[in-house]
């Protein structure tokens, strides 16, 4: 047999992803078995909430793993974005203090692949956190031919000049260009409709921050 | 928002995890969100249970409960028992990606997925949306628990053309509320405008059923294939697929489909029931008898539990069964006895199934080579059978199938020529019915003729006329029946006559048997004979 690295990887990651989820449910026991003092479950939440971030991340790389590999397919499902969004925004809120605030209804639905668009949004917040900023904007634009975008606009320093002239390429270069915007950028290709691929652009605000525009086909 | 306490209090909840934490905490987290009646259950079999003696609002299961059913399962089964309402919400959790997760089909959906890990946070958004939904959904859900099909199109219409944020769920209502009603058509167009905006697997299995039920198996085929790439595992896709193949008549190639289908999907008792049922008729006993395995295990505790499995299971267990004292036939032997002891133990109360049983439970000791078992069983049977008013047409093949395993040849032959008789027989029972006809050996006949013949004899000689013709009447019956039993029994009714009186019925035999007899020539040593009887009965018509 041929020595696959992508299933010894996978199978890695899926136990690694286990026993995270164990730890996991251990850690809550053992909260609701103690009696902390304020400061001491203070520190038993914030374990949690690494725990809890370092269990998304591994989901989160099951699934690099799986775009990296040629039988990806997305799964296009009609989803919720605050589905999507709520999550991310209550982790980043709490372990990074990055306000994340969204402008559509909380029955605001779309069809995309959930993971995939979770895997964009993490980045994109990562990336942002990165940079510097502490306050992220969602809005969301329908448009009547069924394509829709969601923007995200930041507090932050913005792009560099060049990297928005080089618009169209994100491919990691070690220097300008980290795995976000390329992660980012193959999570939105991924979903095609009518012919047509999933995109993304970059910009800067005129006032200040970095605008990201996920553009669904 | 909507207020989720408001929507939890009051209503039922059954809460479905394996892990014991893992319940308790599901539990505590429901109190909190403010749910009151909740209760918890550790494996596919508790959850039925519960749901068979309880009205859910709400259930909310683990997709992976561990080695025994899974999350769809217990969806699949309580919808298909009709035991959760459409108003009932089906909450699913997965630990994995939604793409790994096997989809149920169509009509078995759940209201929705959330993947865990989740804090009380994220399962009160989820919560609250999905609730929210389900109760704007409540007219039409109303209106299929009445059956009320017509009032569900009509509102599905309305809510199309006001609530766009709902339009994909009424779309899959509506689609499938055409499809029950049988319109093909109107279901097909309503999936192709769903499929222009986006490739949704419901919308693409949708078409392709649609397609199949106006007879176009081949576009139907070739979408599912390419849904099938799409979706490795949308594991209806293989069961329609499975049944374009049978329809084609490639019994191999349903087979084949239903093998992968089931690779996706072991759990799923009507899929491995249909797969035993094509790999009996190709005779891939292995594959047949793994099957039927599977499929007796998983729906010993379901709702698909059926005699039929027992049955079938236990007869593709032969092929393992010789005479020999080998591991294998212990183990088929062994398999196929319990199976039969279930069926017997489960379904004593209906003696067509324990005939069934004891029927295959002589095929069993047959082929072990234990005959006085199995011809002590073929009595049984024969027994049992004379207590069922109308055996269908496969129980009789079977037994003529027993009787000739335990060299009762004769018996066999009566209950085929009496089948033959049947107008309800199937083409595929008219090809066993002569298949078993072949397997029917003329000398064991002609011996059981010869055997009665000699108890015949005995009555005669002691003067016990009515008793011989009774029993000669049986022998010659066979057109087997040889000329020293024909004769014998011309024999006997011509000296009756002589004794009591000519009657014309009894003429009429005579000449009947007579005319079986034919000529016996001059060089025969029962051509003296012959030509006595033939006299006799020319005085017996004169006097008449």
């Amino acid at each position: 047999m041929s020595f696959d690295i992508n299933t010894l990887l996978s199978a890695q990651l899926h136990d690694l992803k286990n026993q995270m989820q164990a730890l996991l449910s251990v850690e809550s026991e053992l909260n609701d078995a103690l009696s902390l003092n304020p400061e001491q479950q203070s520190l038993m939440e914030k374990l949690q909430r690494h725990s809890n971030n370092l269990s998304h991340r591994l989901v989160e790389l099951l699934s690099i793993l799986k775009i990296q590999n040629q039988a990806f397919k997305p799964n296009i499902d009609e989803h919720w974005l605050m589905d999507t969004l709520a999550p991310l925004s209550q982790e980043f809120f709490q372990l990074h203090g990055l306000l994340i605030e969204s402008t559509f209804d909380d029955d605001a639905n779309q069809f995309y692949d959930e993971q995939l668009l979770g895997i964009a949004l993490h980045n994109a917040f990562m990336n942002a956190l990165q940079a510097g900023a502490n306050k992220i904007s969602v809005q969301l634009e329908e448009f009547d031919d069924g394509h829709w975008v969601l923007t995200l606009q930041d507090n932050g320093p913005g792009f560099e000049e060049s990297q928005i002239d080089d618009q169209g390429d994100f491919y990691p270069n070690g220097t300008q260009n980290g795995l976000g915007l390329y992660l980012i950028e193959q999570a939105l290709k991924a979903h095609t409709r009518n012919g047509k691929s999933g995109a993304i652009e970059i910009n800067n605000q005129s006032q200040q921050g970095a605008l990201l525009r996920l553009i669904f086909p | 928002m909507a207020n989720l306490d408001a929507m939890l209090a009051g209503k039922r909840i059954l809460a479905v995890d394996d892990l014991v934490e893992s319940r308790s905490a599901m539990k505590k987290m429901l109190v909190i969100l403010g749910a009151s009646k909740v209760d918890v259950a550790m494996d596919g079999d508790e959850a039925t249970e519960y749901i068979l003696n309880n009205d859910y609002d709400l259930v909310i299961s683990d997709y992976n409960l561990g080695r025994g059913r899974d999350g769809q399962q217990i969806l699949e089964e309580a919808r298909f028992i009709r035991r959760l309402k459409a108003t009932t919400t089906f909450v699913m959790l997965t630990g994995e990606n939604a793409m790994d997760m096997v989809m149920g089909a169509i009509e078995y959906e759940p209201d929705d997925y959330v993947t865990k890990p989740f804090t009380i946070d994220i399962m009160r958004q989820r919560l609250t949306r999905i609730l929210t939904i389900k109760e704007q959904l409540r007219p039409i859900n109303e209106a299929i628990d009445r059956q009320a099909k017509g009032e569900v199109l009509q509102l599905c219409d309305e809510y199309i053309k006001n609530k766009p944020r709902l339009k994909n769920r009424v779309e899959r209502i509506k689609g499938r509320t055409l499809m029950s009603l049988k319109r093909n058509d109107d279901a097909l167009a309503l999936y192709e405008g769903v499929l222009k905006d986006h490739e949704l697997t419901w919308a693409l299995l949708g078409k392709a059923t649609c397609l199949f039920h106006n007879n176009k198996f081949k576009e139907s085929k070739e979408l599912l294939e390419y849904t099938i790439k799409l979706h490795p595992k949308y594991v209806q896709c293989y069961d329609l697929l499975a049944k374009i193949h049978l329809k084609n008549k490639d019994l191999q190639s349903a087979q084949n489909t239903l093998v992968s289908a089931t690779h996706v999907s072991p759990k799923q008792v009507l899929r491995q029931m249909e797969l035993g049922r094509i790999a009996f008729a190709n005779k891939d006993l292995a594959v047949a008898e793994g099957a039927f395995r599977q499929s007796v295990k998983l729906a010993r505790h379901s709702c698909y539990r059926s005699v039929k499995n027992y049955l079938q299971f236990a007869k593709a267990l032969q092929h393992k069964i010789s005479p020999s004292s080998s591991r294998e036939t212990r183990a088929g032997s062994g398999d196929a006895f319990k199976a039969i002891e279930e069926v017997k133990a489960i379904y004593g109360d209906t003696p067509e199934y324990v005939l069934e049983a004891t029927i295959i439970e002589s095929t069993t000791y047959t082929n072990l080579g234990k005959d006085a078992d199995a011809k002590a069983c073929a009595d049984k049977a024969e027994k049992l059978l004379s207590n069922i008013n109308d055996p269908t047409n496969s129980t009789l093949l079977s037994m003529a199938s027993m009787f000739i395993a335990t060299k009762q040849h004769a018996k066999a032959q009566d209950l085929l020529n009496e089948l033959s008789k049947s107008k309800t027989l199937s083409r595929s029972e008219q090809r066993e019915l002569e298949r078993t006809k072949s397997e029917i050996s003329e000398q064991v006949v002609r011996q059981y003729t010869t055997d009665i013949n000699d108890k015949a004899i005995s009555y005669f000689e002691r003067g016990q006329l009515s008793q011989a013709i009774e029993l000669l009447d049986q022998a010659t019956a066979y057109k087997e029946a040889g000329l020293a039993v024909l004769l014998n029994a011309i024999q006997v009714k011509i000296t009756y006559m002589d004794q009591r009186s000519a009657t014309r019925k009894m003429i009429d035999e005579v000449n009947d048997l007579l005319r079986r007899v034919g000529d016996i020539p001059s060089n025969d040593d029962r051509h003296q004979r012959w030509l006595l009887l033939k006299k006799s009965q020319e005085r017996l018509v004169r006097m008449l």
